[in-house]
C-alpha cells in the first residue's frame, strides 16, 4: 500500500517533468538506433563487427546511468522544495525510502539492459551471463544518483554533473580497446570491470571479471551512498 | 509534556550559540509559545525539539523521556509545521498529502478533510506550484495535523497570511487545544501569542528572559491608569486618572455622574511593549 503510494507518487513528478519523461523511453531509443544502425554501417566497414560488444556496453551503461540521473532529479526537486527536514519528521526512517527507490531504478536499469542485450541481438551472450551483465550495470544507476545528488546543488547542476560523470563513466572504456595488458590499468575505475565484463580481453577468466565487476561497482554504490547521506544529513 | 533544561546549540561555524542555556517547561495542554524578534533562536530551538538537530548540549525530555531516546515512533506522536512552504511543486496537493500521509502506521486524516479545515478544499487538485505562499503554508499547516498528534510544533503558523486566513488557522490552533493537545508554536507577532498562548517566553539572542502568561504580563508591565473621553458642549476632552483609589477619586466620580461619556480605557501595555520593556529590543 504505502510502497504503493510511493512509487506512484514518483512516478507523477517523473511525467509530469517532460525531460525526465523522455529520458525514461530513451533505452526504446537506443533499442531502434542498435537494430537499425549497425547492420548499415556494418555493410560499409565491416571491421565494426567486432565492437558490437563494446558499444551494446557502452549503451547499458548510459541506459542505467540515465535512471540514476532521473532519480537524482527526484532528489534535486526535494532538495530544491527543502524537502529533506519533512523526511526527517516522519516515522519512516530515510533509508526505507533511498532502499526503495534505489531498487526501483535498478530494477528499471536491469530491464533497460536486458532489453538492450536480448533486444539488439548484436552479441549472444547466453542468458545466465547477460543477466550477471545487465546486473553489474543497474548498479550504476543509485550510484549515479547519490554522485550527482551530493555534489549539485540544483538541478541545473545536476544536468552539469550528469554530463560530468557521464563522461567519467566511458572514460575506462577506452582500456577494452587496448589490445595489451596495459589496458587492466584502467580497472582503477570501477566501470572498467563492466565494459571489460562485455567484451573480455582473455587476461582475466570471464567469471572472474563479471565477480570483480560486481564487487567493485557495489563497493562504489556503498560509498556514494554514504557520500550522499553525509552531505545531506551532515 | 516537553522540559528543556539548560539547552544550547551552536551552528557549525558559528562562534556565538543560537540557543544559549535555555530552560522551561511546557505542560499537557497548553499552548506555549516562543515570542522573539526574526534570529532570535525560535527556529533554532524548534529543531531541536523534533530531532532534526542532535548535537546540542542539555537536557530535553518529551513525553517523559530523553530526546535521544526516542526512534521514529516520535514522528507518529508529534506533528510539526515548517516556518517555510516545502511540498512537490508538481503534484497536487491532494497527492502531496496522500504521499506523506503513506509515511505512518497510525491512521492519517483524508486529504480532501484536511485541505477542507484551510478553505483549500477547491484547490485539492491544482499543482502546488500554481499556489501562492499563504496557501502553501496552509497546506504545510494541514500535513502536520494529518496524523492526529499529541503534541504539535508551529514554527511561525501565521506568518505570510491574510487576516482571514489566519484567523482560521488560530481557530484551528484552538480548537486542537481544545481536544487536549499541547502546542509550541512560535511566532514574532505579539497579537497572535496573546490570543494562543497560555504561557509565552520571549526569546532574543538565544536567550530566553521571561515566562509568563500574557495576562499576568500585561498586568505586571501595564500602567495602572484610566483614560477618559467625553463631551462637554460639543468638545471631546480626554482626562488620565490612577487607577489606585479610583473608587474616592471626587473628580472622576463626577465626571461619571454628570457628562456624557465617549470611552473609558484602562492603559493595558501591548505585549510588544513589554517586550521592549523587558528585553530592551523590538520584536
Ligand atoms: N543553518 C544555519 N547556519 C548558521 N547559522 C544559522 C543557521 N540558521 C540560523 N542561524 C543563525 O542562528 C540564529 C537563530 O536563527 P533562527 O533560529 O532561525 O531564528 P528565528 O527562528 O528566531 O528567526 C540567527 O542568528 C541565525 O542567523
Ligand atoms: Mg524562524
Amino acid at each position: 500500500m504505502r510502497t504503493l503510494v510511493i512509487v506512484k507518487s514518483d512516478i507523477k513528478n517523473i511525467f509530469r517533468d517532460k525531460s525526465l519523461a523522455f529520458v525514461i523511453f530513451v533505452p526504446f531509443i537506443f533499442l531502434a538506433l542498435l537494430r537499425i544502425a549497425p547492420p548499415v554501417y556494418e555493410q560499409y566497414a565491416p571491421v565494426m563487427e567486432l565492437y558490437r560488444a563494446h558499444i551494446l556496453s557502452v549503451f547499458c551503461l548510459i541506459s542505467t546511468a540515465l535512471m540514476g540521473f532521473v532519480l537524482s532529479f527526484i532528489l534535486l526537486e526535494e532538495k530544491d522544495q527543502s524537502l529533506f527536514p519533512v523526511f526527517q519528521v516522519l516515522p519512516l526512517p530515510i533509508g526505507r525510502l533511498l532502499l526503495l527507490r534505489t531498487l526501483v531504478i535498478m530494477i528499471y536499469g536491469f530491464l533497460a539492459s536486458l532489453l538492450l542485450i536480448f533486444g539488439t541481438g548484436l552479441v549472444d551472450f547466453g542468458i545466465s551471463k547477460s543477466i550477471l551483465l545487465a546486473l553489474s550495470c543497474s548498479l550504476t544507476g543509485p550510484s549515479s544518483t547519490f554522485i550527482i545528488t551530493s555534489f549539485a546543488r540544483n538541478k541545473i547542476e545536476g544536468v552539469t554533473f550528469f554530463k560530468l560523470l557521464n563522461t567519467v563513466l566511458m572514460l575506462p572504456v577506452t582500456g577494452v580497446f587496448i589490445k595489451s595488458k596495459l589496458g587492466l590499468l584502467f580497472g582503477i575505475f570501477p566501470h572498467y570491470w563492466i565494459f571489460s565484463s562485455f567484451v573480455n580481453q582473455g587476461f582475466i577468466p570471464t567469471n572472474l571479471v563479471i565477480l570483480i565487476s560486481l564487487i567493485a561497482n557495489s563497493i562504489l554504490l556503498y560509498l556514494s551512498y554514504l557520500l550522499f547521506i553525509r552531505k545531506t544529513y551532515q | 509534556m516537553i522540559k528543556v533544561e539548560h539547552l544550547s546549540y551552536t551552528y557549525r561555524e558559528q562562534k556565538t550559540p543560537a540557543v544559549n542555556d535555555i530552560s522551561f517547561e511546557v505542560k499537557e495542554g497548553e499552548i506555549f509559545g516562543f515570542l522573539g524578534p526574526s534570529g532570535a533562536g525560535k527556529s533554532t530551538t524548534q529543531k531541536i525539539l523534533i530531532k532534526i538537530f542532535n548535537d546540542y548540549t542539555g537536557d530535553v525530555q518529551i513525553m517523559n523521556k530523553p530526546l535521544n531516546q526516542w526512534g521514529n515512533d516520535f514522528y507518529e506522536k508529534v506533528g510539526v509545521g515548517f516556518e517555510l512552504p516545502n511540498h512537490y511543486a508538481k503534484l497536487t496537493a491532494a497527492e502531496n498529502l496522500r504521499f506523506f500521509a503513506s509515511f505512518y502506521r497510525s491512521k492519517t486524516i483524508a486529504p480532501e478533510k484536511l485541505l477542507k479545515m484551510v478553505g483549500l478544499e477547491e484547490d485539492a487538485s491544482k499543482k502546488v506550484e500554481s499556489f501562492s505562499k499563504g496557501m502553501k503554508m496552509r497546506l504545510n499547516f494541514v500535513r502536520a495535523l494529518m496524523h492526529n498528534p499529541d503534541i504539535l510544533f508551529l514554527d511561525e503558523p501565521t506568518s505570510g497570511l491574510d487576516p482571514a486566513n489566519g484567523r482560521r488557522l488560530k481557530d484551528i490552533i484552538l480548537e486542537q487545544k481544545a481536544k487536549g493537545k499541547t502546542i509550541f508554536l512560535t511566532t514574532h507577532n505579539m497579537y497572535d501569542a496573546d490570543e494562543l498562548c497560555d504561557r509565552v517566553s520571549f526569546i532574543i539572542d538565544g536567550k530566553l528572559s521571561i515566562t509568563d502568561t500574557p495576562h499576568s504580563l500585561k498586568l505586571i508591565n501595564g500602567q495602572r491608569k484610566v483614560n477618559l473621553e467625553y463631551g462637554v458642549n460639543g468638545n471631546t476632552r480626554f482626562i488620565e486618572f490612577n487607577m489606585d483609589g479610583i473608587g474616592d477619586n471626587k473628580e472622576f466620580l463626577n465626571i461619571l455622574k454628570r457628562e456624557r461619556i465617549a470611552s473609558i480605557h484602562s492603559l493595558d501595555a501591548t505585549l510588544d511593549e513589554i517586550f521592549i520593556k523587558i528585553t530592551g529590543k523590538t520584536l
